[in-house]
């Protein structure tokens, strides 16, 4: 997809759902608003397997060079962006049919330079079943990441996805995933790194089919965190959950926009979206807005959003336990964080999750 | 103050928003020593353990209450935790996510800070501990009182005090919302700890006390205690009610 396509599409409104919160002027990572600059570098892209063994044969990670290769079509000024910037590079990550593994694949993108750029599209065979560990790190000053998948029927896919970038990091994260008939998807994000995030991630589910998406964000300083997310349910007897627990403190802000789409004639569909934020200083600020349009009858469908600052009483607990102010605040975030991967079904995934959100807490007390 | 004097109450008043709680409370607890405060519903007994352990709603307006010697007002809560006093809740807090053995491992590493065991001392002493407590491994893995039951709250209170070995165990209501089998593992993980602390066992009822042996037992009416004695007591409120010991009645 070309500069020249990029050019052609409007600048979205801030009247949309989707980018109220964060103009396109925010994230652009030159303020000249329909050009796409040309020193864009690659982030750096490794695959290995997290118990150190050979990947298995029916994985495999290539990088293929291609102007037009995305999997879904888009009009979307970001998306049209960030295809533009990748010049035409793109990794793919094949899970053949019936592939079946015991051990996590770990996926490292690393993102480096002054702007970074990674295209990535992840193909999951028939009846298979994997769990993939991705770790987003690097010092890049922009960073734009281009994620699709496709995942085929009667799989399980189960994700962990840490984003640990640079504090100072712009991050423009788009994501586009279909998950097939009678297949189960999970994903667990731990959000830590970049000032400002936008994350607009689009799931499709299938017949049959499950969703589950779990985020954890840890917001403090003036960094800014805004997740746009859609699911939608066009067929039915389908089941999708969101859980969101986003953590302020200082002059941070979350946001957390939702759209659950359920079709006409999705008859059967469950889907819930639960929204939760911990707000930790005066200056901090949380915005939660889910949204539900649904155009069957016999559904089931839910959402709620809830803000509110450290409970006293939990305080006043951990502190007759000898905790001290500070560490008690830290246990109560700690948990509340973990919190949102409870349901996560893996333990490889949500304990490397928390495993990683417990450093990073840590490392926080020594600040 | 006599050396073994663990905790000394003396005169106190307590206000809650503006409304006065306790009204001249005297109070005095050797180690070794087992009190129980009875009470009806409002009689201030918990708002007693709240002050002690320093809840901040709760203004002490007159009187002193000293610690081991030490004036509990210059001590924040977690630093009367650290100094040995336990409070064992009436009705114990989730913290959703935290696991279990990790705040105990937290808690107990800052509270026990010259005699902390190893990780594997502690496991012992868990293991040891839950057993006494007829609790199974899987309460570890579990988020800190996230779904328990009202025994299972209490179990968990009582195991934190195994494991902290308080001076001073305060125990609010620990005997409701328990079945006989789950109120005599609790008894005895109390009656464990006696011979080197002091307890202040807070109960409506006598059923706690025909399992945990008080030495000493006062009733409490109105923010104040009204009547003392020893075991005996404990059974006469059980049989006869509170209304004889009302000061209008006495």
């Amino acid at each position: 997809m070309s500069e020249s396509y990029y050019a052609t599409l409007e600048i979205p409104s801030q009247a949309l759902h989707a980018w109220k919160y964060t103009p396109w002027k925010k994230l652009h990572p030159t303020g000249k608003l329909n050009e796409v600059p040309d020193d864009f570098l690659e982030a750096e892209v490794v695959i290995s397997m997290m118990d150190g063994s050979e990947l298995p044969s029916g994985i495999s990670l290539i990088k293929t060079v291609s102007d037009d290769n995305s999997l879904f079509r888009y009009d979307d000024k970001a998306v049209a962006f960030l295809l533009a910037a990748r010049n035409g590079n793109t990794w793919k990550l094949n899970i053949e049919e019936n592939t079946v593994i015991s051990s996590p694949v770990f996926v490292s993108i690393r993102a480096s330079g002054h702007l970074s750029i990674s295209h990535i599209q992840v193909q999951v065979g028939n009846n298979s079943d994997v769990e993939i560990i991705w770790s987003l790190s690097g010092e890049a000053g922009w960073f734009g990441l281009l994620r699709e998948g496709i995942i085929g029927h009667a799989c399980h896919y189960h994700e962990g996805v840490e984003q640990d970038l640079s504090p100072f990091s712009t991050f423009l994260r788009t994501e586009s995933w279909n998950v097939g008939r009678d297949s189960t998807a999970t994903s667990g994000l731990l959000s830590l790194g970049g000032e400002l995030v936008r994350s607009d991630l689009r799931t499709t589910l299938g017949k049959g089919a499950t969703y589950k998406q779990f985020i954890s964000s840890n917001n403090k300083g003036n960094r800014k965190d805004n997740h746009h997310l859609q699911l939608t349910h066009p067929v039915g007897n389908n089941q999708s959950e969101l859980v969101i627990h986003n953590s302020c403190d200082g002059k941070s802000r979350a946001i957390s926009t939702g759209i659950l789409t359920i079709a006409k004639g999705a008859d059967g569909s469950d889907a819930s979206q639960i929204f939760k934020n911990l707000l930790l200083s005066k200056n901090a600020r949380a915005d939660s807005i889910p949204e539900l349009e649904v155009l069957a009858d016999d559904v089931s469908a839910a959402h709620g959003a809830a803000s509110a600052p450290l409970d006293p009483e939990q305080m006043f607990y951990l502190m007759s336990r000898g905790l001290d102010s500070e560490e008690s605040e830290s246990l109560i975030v700690g948990g509340f964080l973990i919190a949102a991967f409870k349901k996560l079904p893996r333990d490889s995934v949500s304990d490397w999750l928390k495993g990683r959100l417990t450093i990073h807490l840590d490392c926080n007390l020594l600040e | 103050m006599p050396t073994n004097c663990v905790l000394s109450i003396s005169d106190l008043h307590v206000s809650v928003d503006g409304t006065a709680v306790i009204k001249g409370l005297s109070l005095e607890i050797q180690k070794g020593e087992v009190h129980a405060i009875m009470g009806r519903n409002g009689a201030g007994k918990s708002t007693l353990a709240n002050v002690l352990m320093g809840h901040p709603a709760y203004e002490i307006t007159q009187g002193e209450v000293h610690f081991n010697g030490t004036p509990l007002a210059e001590l924040e809560v977690f630093e009367r935790a650290r100094a040995g006093m336990f409070l064992s809740f009436q009705y114990p807090q989730a913290i959703p996510g935290v696991q279990v053995g990790t705040f105990l491992r937290k808690s107990v590493q800052v509270v026990r800070k010259d005699d902390c065991p190893t990780n594997r001392e502690l496991r012992d002493e868990i293991k040891a501990a839950m057993k006494v407590l007829g609790a199974d491994n899987s309460f570890l893995a579990r988020y800190v009182n996230d779904g328990f039951s009202g025994g299972e709250k209490k179990r968990l209170e009582i195991l934190q005090m195994l494991l902290l070995k308080p001076k001073l165990a305060v125990l609010d209501e620990t005997d409701s919302g328990l079945d006989i089998d789950a109120l005599r593992m609790v008894a005895d993980g109390i009656n464990s700890i006696v011979d080197d602390a002091a307890c202040l066992v807070i109960t409506h009822y006598q059923r706690l006390l025909d399992h945990v042996k008080p030495s000493h037992v006062h009733v409490m009416i109105d923010g104040t205690i009204v009547k003392e004695g020893g075991p005996e007591l404990a059974v006469q409120v059980e049989n006869k009610g509170y209304d004889w010991l009302e000061p209008a009645n006495a």
